[in-house]
């Protein structure tokens, strides 16, 4: 597991033993390490080739490529704090690539120069491998003002490339001024942990790819300020997808998805988790292609723990057999007695019932001895059944905010249950009628 | 010209406790498509109508971009609608393409890579408004595959992407 050194400025062997000798460039670096090998690259390195850069590392587990601090010493005992060292074409049309599996720290990666014909940074979008990457305490920027060129994250196909992962840590991702700017999602997992996105030159839903096939994308403790007045997901761009924002700084105006869900996408879920513009903390938010659920302080069961109801609004595809759920949620119990569980919804704007075809619930208990599994309980109507009101609940005057016309009801078992084993007695609602609104407590009760 | 023609919004009647309201917005380009954006939170002392107005001046810039970008690549030429490029291919291509594209996902003869090729290309077919002039190279790529398939000659090809230099 030999260190390799990469130096811009290296005028000795350039065979990467030590800071005179060091490789001129990071692709030769790369092309002459095996496994496990580790790249320090010099903080003054400024790599700018006419032509484009494919930096090709090997498969799991990769190399690691790492920001020297100084060059005082090899290898070094130090590391940047901060993105100096610079790899990224000095061409306009040329692109920046980086394939297989590597740990990269404190290098600044950019695409060519500021020309309209400025071309794409490329993270591990070929098909044909696995990608591991991971970006800690980088800079990745994209600086020409190319309509439809952006930073690719992952491969896009069914290959065997669709089990890349893609990791951005400590990092900030520009769109330099004068750039248009997309950060395009393939297939995989891609994460980004405290990512600063910066730079005024963001398009309107700035992560997407078309025909991306089902990416995982989870955006955690970053801060998205600066996508002000557009949406996350252009969500009939991807042919299903899975993402999870929580405790992000967020615009004010921000919205996670825009656009239809193309029928492929049945399978698909947003989520947001205590993200705000301001200190407004423990917001919930979830989008599937059948509705939305947000958080709604404004009219909420008056008892409830978080002051805060979960308003769920369907969309036109949302039916008895492709119904909304909402997440699973629940308590730990540890009384082994009958419970009947259940949930406090309202219908606002009308005294009329929900009925049990419309809206239910579904219950988790560990009902069975000496077993970790548990059995599923629901008050749905029976199949074939007569759809019935579902059982009123507290009364409006248990709930905050309500119009004068409302309906206070509930959902949940029509008879006890008895855990037989200690532990989460989990439950979550499911609306089957398209384009209602129903407000539930997110709060199981017995 | 690709723009947002109208837009409106609607709100919850109701305050959040932090005294923003629940807000969504329709905007409708001149395609006729619709983009829905929300519900969104609009803060104490946030106007929704102007921030409709800076989402559609934002939309309508990223419109312009695209369309600026489209003319200077199609030089100047009028671009085809989906229907004139399916007439200068042919009865007998178009017959063969269409049977094609319905039933390629189970084509054992079909890698995956040529799959998802083939998935992309037609799906970036059916999401486009028009076939630009000249042919874009991903056009040709898609043709030349077809080609391969034996669904189309190259004397067709060649005589298609005459007629879009035209």
């Amino acid at each position: 597991m030999p260190d390799r050194a990469v130096d811009s400025n290296a005028v000795g062997t350039n065979d990467g033993t030590s800071w005179a000798n060091a490789y001129t460039t990071l692709a030769a670096a790369t092309a002459a390490s095996t496994n496990a090998d580790t790249i320090f690259v010099a903080p003054a390195h400024l790599e700018a080739p006419a032509s484009g850069i494919t930096v090709t590392c090997p498969t799991t587990p990769g190399l690691r490529i790492l920001g020297a601090a100084n060059t005082s010493a090899f290898p070094p005992t130090s590391l940047v704090t901060a993105a100096t060292a610079i790899v990224g074409p000095g061409a306009t049309t040329a692109s920046m690539n980086i394939t297989g599996c590597a740990y990269i720290f404190g290098i600044h990666i950019r695409n060519g120069t500021t020309s309209s014909s400025s071309n794409v940074i490329n993270f591990g979008v070929a098909l044909s491998i696995e990608h591991t990457l991971t970006f800690d305490t980088c800079i990745i920027q994209y600086r020409g003002p190319n309509t439809g060129k952006r930073v690719y994250l992952g491969p896009v196909g069914n290959s065997t490339g669709r089990n890349t992962t893609i990791r951005m840590e400590n990092t900030e991702i520009n769109a330099s001024a004068g750039t248009v700017f997309k950060v395009g999602i393939g297939q995989g997992t891609f994460v980004f942990d405290n990512v600063t996105f910066t730079g005024a030159a963001w398009e309107v839903n700035p992560f997407e790819h078309t025909n991306a096939t089902n990416p995982d994308i989870r955006i955690l403790n970053s801060d998205l300020s600066q996508f002000a007045f557009t949406s996350l997901f252009e969500v009939g761009a991807f042919s299903s997808i899975h993402a999870l924002i929580a405790g992000c700084k967020i615009p004010a105006s921000l919205t996670l998805s825009d656009g239809a869900w193309p029928a492929a996408a049945a399978g698909s879920s947003l989520m947001m988790i205590d993200c705000s513009n301001g200190d407004t903390h423990g917001l919930f938010r979830y989008e599937t292609p059948t509705g939305t659920l947000v958080s709604d302080s404004g009219i909420y069961f008056t008892e409830g723990a978080a002051a805060q109801s979960w308003k769920i609004v369907t969309t036109a595809a949302c039916s008895p057999t492709n119904p909304f759920e909402t997440p699973y949620f629940g308590f730990y119990n540890s009384t082994l007695s009958a419970v009947t569980p259940y949930f406090e919804i309202l219908r606002n704007l009308s005294a009329t019932a929900f009925q049990n075809d419309e809206v239910w619930a579904e219950i988790l208990g560990k009902t069975t001895n000496a077993s970790t599994r548990s059995t599923a309980y629901n008050d749905h109507m029976v199949l074939l059944g007569t759809p019935a009101n579902q059982a009123a609940g507290a009364g409006l005057g248990s709930w905050t905010g309500e119009d004068a016309t409302a309906w206070s009801g509930k959902c949940g078992l029509n008879s006890s249950i008895t855990p037989a084993e200690n532990g989460h007695i989990s439950g979550r609602i499911v609306v089957g009628e398209p384009s209602i609104t129903v407000y539930v407590d997110p709060q199981i009760r017995t | 010209m690709t723009q947002i023609v109208e837009s409106i919004y609607t709100q919850d009647a109701h305050e959040q406790r932090d005294g923003s309201v629940y807000t969504t917005e329709r905007h409708l380009d001149d395609l006729g498509r619709v983009l829905t954006f929300g519900p969104y939170l609009c803060a104490p002392g946030m106007d929704p109508a102007t921030v409709m107005a800076l989402r559609a001046t934002r939309i309508n810039a990223e419109f312009a971009l695209r369309d600026a970008e489209t003319t200077v690549s199609r030089a100047g030429r009028a671009p085809w609608s989906k229907l004139e490029f399916r007439d200068q291919l042919g009865a007998q291509v178009e017959y063969g393409m269409d049977a094609f594209f319905a039933s390629f996902e189970s084509n054992p003869g079909l890698t995956v890579e040529q799959k998802a090729a083939i998935r992309t290309g037609y799906r970036r077919f059916e999401q486009s408004h028009f076939i630009e002039r000249p042919l874009r190279p991903e056009v040709l790529s898609m043709l030349g595959l077809l080609k391969l398939l034996g669904l189309i000659t190259q004397e067709k090809i060649d005589a298609v992407a005459a007629a879009a230099e035209v």
